[in-house]
Order: structure tokens, then C-alpha cells, then sequence
């Protein structure tokens, strides 16, 4: 698995050439490869694509970050891509390998398809569908109990995990209100962050600086009672202010920001 | 296949023909150059590759129609030489309408890092999620997987893909970004950011299908 900290484009030739920061030979060695290999152009242009991506996502390390932003966002079609990128980045992950993405319209679609059949097919369609509908029910209620009983035998989630940072709820930065933790700068950090009351599909969670840089972000988290509880690598949390920004997504539609959480990590 | 601008027929079949002898191998070879082209300028910082790649083509087209012949095996390499000097000549102009990308300064960009309000983030969004649902299911779902949208971390599950998708990694890259470039048009038109084509690669060369 890749980590945040080992993107680092800058490490090969052509990441750098991507980045604009490959020496004239390195550069000519690149364009020379591009015109003798015609399998070259396609690697070049995933790797870009990767590149876009990865900056999207706040996993560029930050001399790379700026050589990005020097190269890509001087063009409106760069600024484009990158936005293509930050929008494509809020899919929820895949539930499972075999899963196969809905539209939004799908539900419904199919709840107008279900009645015309059940009015074609008459009571026969309807018996079968509570048939059916009984035997989900019993499984959900197996799968259910099954998951109570595995819950059971996995240890606590204290014994292993370390201890998390609450965030306060609705933390402001006024008054002396902010929450102060300890610097760690090595192993991971969980956040616990409060949820409201209404329940969302999946939460999204953007942490940032007071100035906008994006330090971390993590979508497609699952609701756990009573915080969402958030791991961070240690190291992407110096000392300084944060704005933790919670957002929720149902099931169709985009995600709707919650909440605001300001903490202060100190050295 | 578009004919570059100020290339005239002549010379576009000289061409040709001195890519490959059928003309629909010839074809995509020459598709193939042009997308060359247009990223070697790119990355050397030219406001308009696609001006500075026709006039390269022009050139070789020109030379073909003198007489001139094209030794080199692969003409190519031919090609990337003419390209340097068509750079150069473009930068040694007094008024200098291409500027190398890395004598720019972060400060002198048009835009600042962070484009997208929220406001407009959730208009793209919006965006995406329509025209990802206008995809076809097998495009879709290659797409998504291909890049890992919606992941934080990379898990690097590729190998995987074109072994269930019986290709070539080079040929599912060609898939993927294609696909890609269709769905950054479709949020482009739909978010009004303008009809820029986004750099795609053109074709996916033989050979690629395993077994």
C-alpha cells in the first residue's frame, strides 16, 4: 500500500519532468523516450493524471505541491483538471470488488419499473414479492446476529488503537475555546469527532489550516456512536491551528457540510 | 483525421506515406506524432501547442514536398528535431508570446491554489456525479477503479484489473484515460469551464489483447 507520506513524484525522472523539475538531460532523455516508444505517451499521461490526482487529494509532499501548482495552474485547463479531480476524489470508496455504481435516478427507476410489472402481473407478482421480502428480512436479521457475535470476540477497539483527541462540537477560535493536544510526530492520531443527530450514509472529513492549505482528507468513513473517530498520521499535524470541516452523504446526492470543529496541536 | 492547419494535401499524403504504407496504419501514426507533439510543447511551456505542433508537421510536410528525404528509420526522432527547433525559434522572438513555465514565478500565476469555492465544489460535484451516471456501466466502473476515486490511499489493485480485463496494462491505461478525458468534457461543458480538450492519448497501439 501506498502511504500519504511516500508520494513523492519528485523522486524519479519522470515525476520530475511532470513537475517541471527535471534538468535538461533528464528533460531531453524524457521527450527523446516520448517519440521512440509509442507506448510511452500513454504511461506519461497516467502518470500525470496520478499527479492531478494525488494534488487533489492533499497526498503531495509540499516542495512538490508547489512545483504543481507552478506547472498546472497556470493554465485555466490545469485549474480545470485539477477541479475535475477534487470533484472525483468525493466518490464514496467501493463497498465491495463486485459492486455496481447507481445513478441517482436508479431507485425510483425501479420503483415505476416494480409497479407496472406488479400491475401486469397481477396478485401473483405482489405474493412473490412478499415472499421475498420476508426471506431479506430473515437474512438481515441472520447477518445481523452473526455480526453481534463476531462484534463479541474482536478486542476492544482501546486495547490496540491509540487513545483519541476529542474534538469539542461546534469548537470556535474565538475565546479561548479552541482544544489543545500534543504534538506526535511519528504513529497516528485519532481525531473523535462529534456527530449530529441526524444520520448520514457515509462522512467525509477535510482538515486544514486557518490559511486554506489542505493537510488531510478522508472520505467515505462509516458512523460509529457516539464520534466518528478519524486516524491521521502524526506527522501531518505540526504544531499550529486546524479547522477539521465534517461533512455527510447519504446515499445519492453530494455531500452536505456539518460542522467546523478548530483544535490546536502544541509542541 | 484532422489535416493540421496550412498543410495541403500534397504534402499530408507525403506524410503519410512515409509513416507507414497503408494508409490506415499511416493514419494513426500520424495521430500518434500529433499527441507526441502536443505534449512536448506542453511541457516545454508554450502557450499553444497545438499552433506550434502544425507548424512542426507543416515543416516536415514541406521538406517531404521538396524532395527532401527522411533518412531515419523511425521518423519520429525526425520529427522531435524539427519540434526543438520550431522551440527554439519561439523563444528567440523579441516579443515572446510562449514563456518557459519554469521561469514563472508562483506569485505571477492567474489563479490562486485553491480554485473551487464551496459553492461551485458542489456545482462540479453535481456535475460529475451526472455525467458519471451517463457513462456506460462497463466504462464506469473501469474508471472509478482504474483511479480509486473515492480512496484515500492508494492500494494499487491494477495488476488485478487487466488481469480480470484479459489486456495489457498499457492498453487498460489507454481505456482509462480515455474514458477519463470524456467524463472531464462532459463536467466541463456542464460546469461551463469552456470546451478544452484535454490531452488524451489517441490510440491503443496492436497487439494489446492477450491470448
Amino acid at each position: 500500500m501506498i502511504t500519504v507520506d511516500e508520494r513523492d513524484p519528485a523522486r524519479d525522472p519522470i515525476g520530475r519532468f511532470l513537475l517541471g523539475a527535471a534538468s535538461e538531460e533528464e528533460r531531453q532523455q524524457v521527450e527523446a523516450r516520448l517519440f521512440a516508444d509509442d507506448e510511452f505517451l500513454a504511461e506519461l499521461q497516467d502518470r500525470e493524471d496520478a499527479l492531478v490526482d494525488d494534488y487533489a487529494q492533499g497526498r503531495l509532499a509540499e516542495g512538490d505541491r508547489a512545483a504543481f501548482e507552478r506547472r498546472f495552474l497556470a493554465s485555466p485547463q490545469g485549474r480545470a483538471r485539477v477541479a475535475f479531480a477534487r470533484a472525483a476524489a468525493r466518490l464514496a470508496p467501493p463497498a465491495a470488488p463486485a459492486r455496481t455504481w447507481a445513478p441517482a435516478w436508479l431507485p425510483a427507476a425501479a420503483a415505476v419499473v416494480f409497479a407496472i410489472a406488479a400491475g401486469v402481473l397481477g396478485l401473483r407478482a405482489v405474493r412473490l414479492g412478499d415472499e421475498l421480502a420476508d426471506e431479506r428480512s430473515r437474512a438481515s436479521a441472520r447477518e445481523q446476529d452473526l455480526t453481534r457475535r463476531l462484534d463479541a470476540l474482536k478486542p476492544t477497539p482501546q486495547a490496540s488503537s491509540p487513545p483519541a483527541f476529542v474534538l469539542q462540537a461546534q469548537g470556535t477560535r474565538s475565546a479561548g475555546e479552541i482544544r489543545e493536544m500534543k504534538a506526535r510526530g511519528s504513529g497516528t492520531v485519532v481525531l473523535a469527532v462529534p456527530l449530529p443527530a441526524a444520520r448520514y450514509t457515509s462522512y467525509q472529513v477535510v482538515l486544514r489550516t486557518p490559511e486554506g492549505a489542505l493537510v488531510w482528507e478522508d472520505a467515505g468513513l462509516q458512523p460509529e456512536d457516539p464520534n466518528l473517530r478519524v486516524t491521521v498520521p502524526g506527522t501531518a499535524l505540526p504544531p499550529g491551528d486546524y479547522i477539521l470541516t465534517l461533512s455527510g452523504r447519504r446515499r445519492t446526492g453530494p455531500a452536505v457540510e456539518l460542522a467546523d470543529h478548530y483544535f490546536r496541536v502544541v509542541g | 483525421m484532422a489535416l493540421s492547419a496550412g498543410l495541403t494535401q500534397a504534402g499530408f499524403e507525403l506524410l503519410l506515406a512515409r509513416l507507414h504504407p497503408e494508409r490506415d496504419q499511416a493514419g494513426q501514426k500520424y495521430e500518434l506524432l500529433r499527441a507526441k507533439l502536443l505534449k512536448f510543447f506542453a511541457y516545454r511551456g508554450c502557450a499553444s501547442p497545438e499552433q506550434a505542433a502544425d507548424e512542426t508537421v507543416n515543416r516536415v510536410a514541406r521538406r517531404l514536398e521538396e524532395g527532401e528525404a527522411i533518412r531515419a528509420e523511425d521518423a519520429s526522432a525526425y520529427f522531435l528535431g524539427v519540434a526543438r527547433n520550431v522551440l527554439r525559434e519561439y523563444w528567440a522572438r523579441p516579443e515572446g508570446s510562449w514563456r518557459p513555465l519554469d521561469d514563472i514565478a508562483p506569485g505571477d500565476l492567474a489563479a490562486p491554489a485553491e480554485p473551487a469555492d464551496d459553492e461551485e465544489g458542489e456545482r462540479l460535484w453535481a456535475c460529475f456525479d451526472r455525467c458519471l451516471g451517463a457513462l456506460d456501466p462497463r466504462q464506469r466502473e473501469l474508471v472509478v477503479e482504474y483511479y480509486e476515486w473515492g480512496r484515500r490511499q492508494r492500494i494499487g489493485s491494477r495488476k488485478d484489473l487487466c488481469r480480470r480485463l484479459g489486456l495489457t496494462l498499457n492498453a487498460v491505461r489507454i481505456r482509462a484515460h480515455r474514458v477519463r478525458a470524456s467524463l472531464e468534457r462532459c463536467v466541463r461543458r456542464c460546469g461551463g469551464m469552456g470546451e478544452m480538450e484535454p490531452a488524451s492519448v489517441p490510440h491503443e497501439g496492436e497487439g494489446d489483447h492477450r491470448g
